[in-house]
């Protein structure tokens, strides 16, 4: 086989592959609306062991201060849960948008629990501290946001399908409200929340 | 200087002008939609432009020029019967450097290893390993997904001029026209 008809046959293959990727790309994550921000359609397809309207399972970790904490230690205030691995874009950006919005889930009285994912998820970077340093650096350490590393019980329980950004909103009663992914294309849904519209009672 | 000369020579008709025109413009709007997916959770609108970094939009344009004029040198190759081409190699390296913004970040990853089989642990293990290596290299990977473009481009010149050339005439465009060659 000439180089030429090499290459023209490796040139096939990735593009066999890449349009099977592609096409279940296209079909599972819907284009938003131009006059839409973003698809709440792909939202929904996110599979998590937690369920919305029912208790969120109550978990403990260990913050970068090295406090211990239980979930059910917030009953009483609304919660934003939220996974993230430190390699993800989605995670950095997401981070830096609730930034500019703390000032308000403070007044609400939200609690932001950051936890990274249990090992990053398999793949090196930064450390809690060292993402909470780099892409929050506006925010003063504050009791409302608080950093640590989600154990595997915990990394498991959420986010069983190993999302790397994945945040859950939970109202006073500790009943799950919310389940959803890159907080800055969703900063609405996380306004609405802390302002009540996704709590009830 | 092979890849300009074929180009000059297709480019000689103006149908194949308006074509690369057309497919430049395309291409380049798909890439500044979908690169920033990475960043979007997958989301593309809108709201992608707001995640259009600048080296994002230097592979944007580079992408959407070369894979606009491989092709249009493969649709010439293919309309006058030139035998090798090297359509597969620009769609499979433009189809690539979507891969990156696609697979990091998005449920795609978890959702395909469901449907392959497997274990929602299984998955666990897998998804994020997967995941963090194609947001690391991002850029490495649209790099490749460049370099194939380049060279996709570089053997449909070579096909182009290597089948327009005539015996004791010079490949790099001073010879006959396609329609003299196959007359």
């Amino acid at each position: 086989m000439s180089r030429s008809q090499r290459f023209l046959l490796f040139g096939r293959n990735i593009a066999a592959f890449a349009m099977i990727v592609f096409a279940a790309y296209a079909t599972m994550i819907p284009i938003g609306s131009l006059t839409s921000p973003f698809a709440s359609t792909a939202h929904a397809q996110i599979q998590t062991a937690a369920k919305v309207g029912a208790l969120a399972p109550d978990i403990g970790f260990t913050t970068v201060e090295g406090a211990e904490y239980w979930l059910s230690d917030f009953r009483g205030r609304p919660v934003m849960l939220w996974f993230y691995a430190s390699w993800c874009p989605t995670c950095q950006v997401g981070t830096t948008a609730v930034a500019g919005i703390v000032d308000q889930l403070k007044l609400a009285g939200v609690q932001i629990i950051q936890l990274q994912l249990y090992r990053n998820l398999g793949y090196p970077g930064p450390t809690a501290e060292e993402f909470a340093t780099q892409y929050a650096s506006s925010v003063p350490r504050s009791s409302n946001w608080l950093w640590g590393d989600a154990s595997l019980v915990a990394s498991y329980t959420y986010d069983p399908q190993g999302y790397p950004d994945i945040y859950f909103l939970i109202d006073e009663n500790g009943t799950l409200q919310t389940i959803d992914f890159a907080p800055h294309v969703t900063i609405d849904k996380i306004l609405a929340f802390s302002q009540g519209a996704g709590r009830k009672g | 200087m092979n890849s300009l000369g074929a180009v000059r020579l297709v480019f000689q008709t103006k149908p194949y002008r308006y074509l690369a025109l057309a497919l430049f413009v395309l291409a380049l709007t798909v890439y500044v939609f979908t690169l920033p997916a990475a960043y979007t959770g997958g989301v593309v609108g809108l709201i992608s432009l707001r995640y259009l970094t600048a080296e994002l939009l230097f592979f944007s344009l580079a992408l959407a020029s070369l894979l606009s004029l491989a092709l249009t040198l493969n649709i010439f190759a293919f309309r006058t019967s030139i035998r090798q081409r090297s359509g597969g190699l620009s769609l499979g390296a433009a189809l690539a450097s979507l891969l990156p913004a696609s697979l990091c970040c998005t449920p795609l990853v978890p959702s395909v290893l469901a449907i392959l089989g497997a274990s929602t642990p299984q998955i666990f293990g897998i998804s994020g390993r997967l995941q963090g290596f194609f947001a690391t290299y991002e850029l490495q990977i649209l790099g490749f997904a460049l370099i194939l473009l380049l060279l996709s481009l570089r053997l449909a010149a070579r096909n182009i001029l290597g089948a327009c050339a005539l015996p004791g005439g010079s490949p790099s465009g001073d010879g006959p026209t396609t329609e003299e060659a196959r007359s």
